[in-house]
């Protein structure tokens, strides 16, 4: 016991001098500050127009288009489909379980 | 050969919790339905989590930058359009879910003993998606999130010796500035959804140690038939019939999404006077309505201030219904509280309704 | 020959239905997401840029100065005989900026010891290929800078 204590009381110990060593030390020589060199862009006309969205942007995105309501019937579809199958297992298991069965121990 | 589910289950004991899984039963009865209430929020949950983190890889919380951000997730960002209005539609749904799950669960008192503490944890968590859905609401920075800044801040400013202080917390100042959208942008995907998961997690605990409330009505009726309250295995049976509800809402999520896109409103100019009909989001109509009709002074105090007080009076009765209604306590029929609960419900909606409709 | 039963029941085959019906359900949920998720900005690079040629010319022999290229850093070489070289200053290896070091004439990479010599090819530590060189055109009182591998690329 006495030995553990010893022991974390250095190791405590040698944590604050290598704190206290990290918290005094010299600030490292900043690096020198990069000599640069100014440049003029050359742009075609045509990239620099999109930059801001505008409100009448925002509102043609929230048009109801016909694709979007064909990927809604898609997914409508989907989950009629898996929903139609899953009333099925479900009626399986009602009908096992009045007989007195438990489905997933027939598994 | 190499089994995985062996290997795992003989470090966590899978075997346990699936054979824990199997004895959950639970009791059908004509007020069943209200159990899958639950469910859906707890899906809800998950659809908001998931979307709320995409829009936050796209999203610029500054008041330089918000309201621009949004744009381009509309305009340009691939399904964008979809996203925000999921993130929209679902938060919506998901309060009037948490109003479902609140009513029944009080209609049919099952916050009665050992319940309390469910119940309490989920009265925090109608408070917390409350707020998340104002704070969320505020988070385009647009005109109409200004004026809820505005008018949501005021509101708490109201209440007595506290008020100022969290008035000028939420403000980060005396007036709403750019500052006030980072700390509601803190709040909303940062303390709430922490709170939200930390108070479900007990929530859902409590849920499962206690099992499924049977309401007073139908233990007296098993009681006097002499018959036992009939019960379905929670696995498979009603995890199907949670699965199939959670498909459909999430069908009924991308319907509204796609049919009604949300908006995104005028760029906020500070000079502007309040347009007309400036309302708060629905789900805080009804306080916004009540507050409306108070005199401006009532026997010598602000309106306002005996408004707020009342309600949040009024909120913790609510709140501490299980300790107060001694009757379900003891395991008899409490119509005190149903009238209660039928007023609270009234009140709720017609406010709601004229406050919409006004 | 024929068997009596089949070796699937109705009931493994509902599963193996439901299985495939929701996971089809989950690829055309996750499609948009990833759409969301993988979109890339565009940010074009500008087809070239110019500096000025007097200013240029006050820079000493031995020298280096670094220049924007749209988003990407560039660094502009004099060498002691003042000959002009421009070069992408993203070192090859895991794209640190690289600094000159006038007393080795070397290109150096203090992210992981990397050094290039002053063409630009790369001489020791572990970038993989030399640095990418810009082209240079005189036009007038401008000098003009073009890269011509990651035109029309964006950054």
């Amino acid at each position: 016991m006495k030995k553990i204590c010893v022991l974390s009381l250095i190791g405590m110990l040698l944590f604050i001098g290598l704190l206290a060593r990290y918290v005094c030390a010299a600030e490292p020589a900043a690096p020198a500050p990069a000599a640069t060199i100014a440049t003029e862009e050359v742009k075609d006309a045509a990239s620099e127009a999109d930059q801001k969205v505008s409100l009448a942007q925002v509102e043609k995105s929230r048009v109801v288009t016909g694709d979007r309501l064909y990927g809604l019937a898609g997914l409508w579809l989907l989950i009629a489909l898996v929903i139609f199958l899953i009333r099925y297992q479900i009626r399986d298991d009602e009908k096992l379980y009045q007989e007195g069965y438990y489905s997933k121990d027939l598994e | 050969m190499f089994n995985v589910k062996k290997e795992i289950n003989e470090r966590i004991g899978l075997d346990a919790i699936v054979s824990l899984a199997r004895k959950k039963m639970v009791p059908m009865h004509r007020h069943s339905a209200w159990y899958y209430m639950g469910g859906l929020l707890l899906f809800l949950c998950m659809i908001q989590g998931l979307t709320g983190i995409m829009l936050l890889f796209y999203y610029k919380p500054s008041a330089e930058t918000a309201y621009q951000s949004i744009a381009e997730i509309m305009v340009n960002v691939p399904y964008g359009w979809l996203i925000r209005s999921v993130h929209h539609w679902a938060s919506n749904l998901m309060i009037v879910a948490a109003f479902v799950h609140f009513f029944s669960t009080f209609f049919v008192k099952a916050y009665r003993r050992p319940r309390e503490i469910t119940w309490l944890t989920g009265m925090a968590l109608l408070v917390v998606v409350l707020f998340l859905g104002y704070t969320g609401y505020t988070l385009p920075f647009d005109e109409r999130a200004f004026f809820a800044l505005n008018v949501g801040t005021d509101m708490p400013g109201a209440i007595p010796v506290v008020g100022k202080y969290m008035l000028e917390f939420l403000r980060g100042g005396e007036n709403v500035g750019p500052q006030t959208l980072n700390r509601f942008f803190a709040l909303h995907v940062g303390l709430l959804p922490a709170a939200l998961l930390l108070i479900v997690g007990v929530h859902l605990l409590l849920v499962q140690l206690l099992g499924m409330s049977v309401p007073v009505s139908i233990l007296k009726k098993a009681e006097a038939e002499k018959k036992e309250i009939p019960a379905k295995p929670m696995f498979p049976h009603l995890l199907w019939h949670d699965v199939i509800n959670c498909l459909l809402l999430l069908g009924l999520v991308v319907t509204l999404a796609v049919i009604m896109p949300s908006e995104l409103g005028l760029e906020i100019d500070y000079l502007k006077p309040a347009p007309e009909g400036v309302k708060p989001d629905w789900f805080f109509l009804w306080v916004y309505q009540i507050l409306k009709w108070l005199p401006t002074f009532i026997a010598g105090i602000e309106g306002e201030v005996v408004g707020i007080v009342g309600l949040a009076i009024a909120a913790c009765i609510i709140a501490l219904a299980p300790f107060i209604d001694r009757r379900s306590q003891r395991g008899e029929l409490s119509p005190a509280f149903t009238i209660l609960g039928i007023v609270s419900l009234l009140v709720f909606v017609i406010c709601t309704l004229i406050g919409y409709f006004s | 020959m024929k068997l009596k039963e089949s070796l699937l029941s109705r009931r493994q085959l509902i599963t193996g239905f439901i299985t495939g019906g929701l996971a089809w359900l989950a690829a055309y949920t996750i499609y948009p997401v990833a759409g969301f998720l993988f979109h890339k900005k565009k940010i074009p690079l500008p087809r070239a840029v110019t500096m000025s040629r007097a200013e240029v010319d006050m820079l000493a022999p031995n020298s280096a100065v670094y220049f924007k290229y749209g988003r990407l850093p560039g660094v502009l070489l004099k060498t002691d005989t003042g000959q002009l070289r421009a070069f992408s200053a993203k070192c090859t290896h895991l794209d640190c900026i690289v600094q000159y070091k006038p007393d080795t004439k070397q290109f150096y990479c203090a992210c992981h010891e990397g050094y290039f010599n002053d063409t630009g090819i790369n001489t020791a530590g572990p970038p993989p290929r030399p640095l990418d060189v810009f082209e240079l055109k005189e036009e007038g009182d401008k000098l003009v800078l073009s890269f011509q591998e990651h035109n029309g690329k964006t950054a």
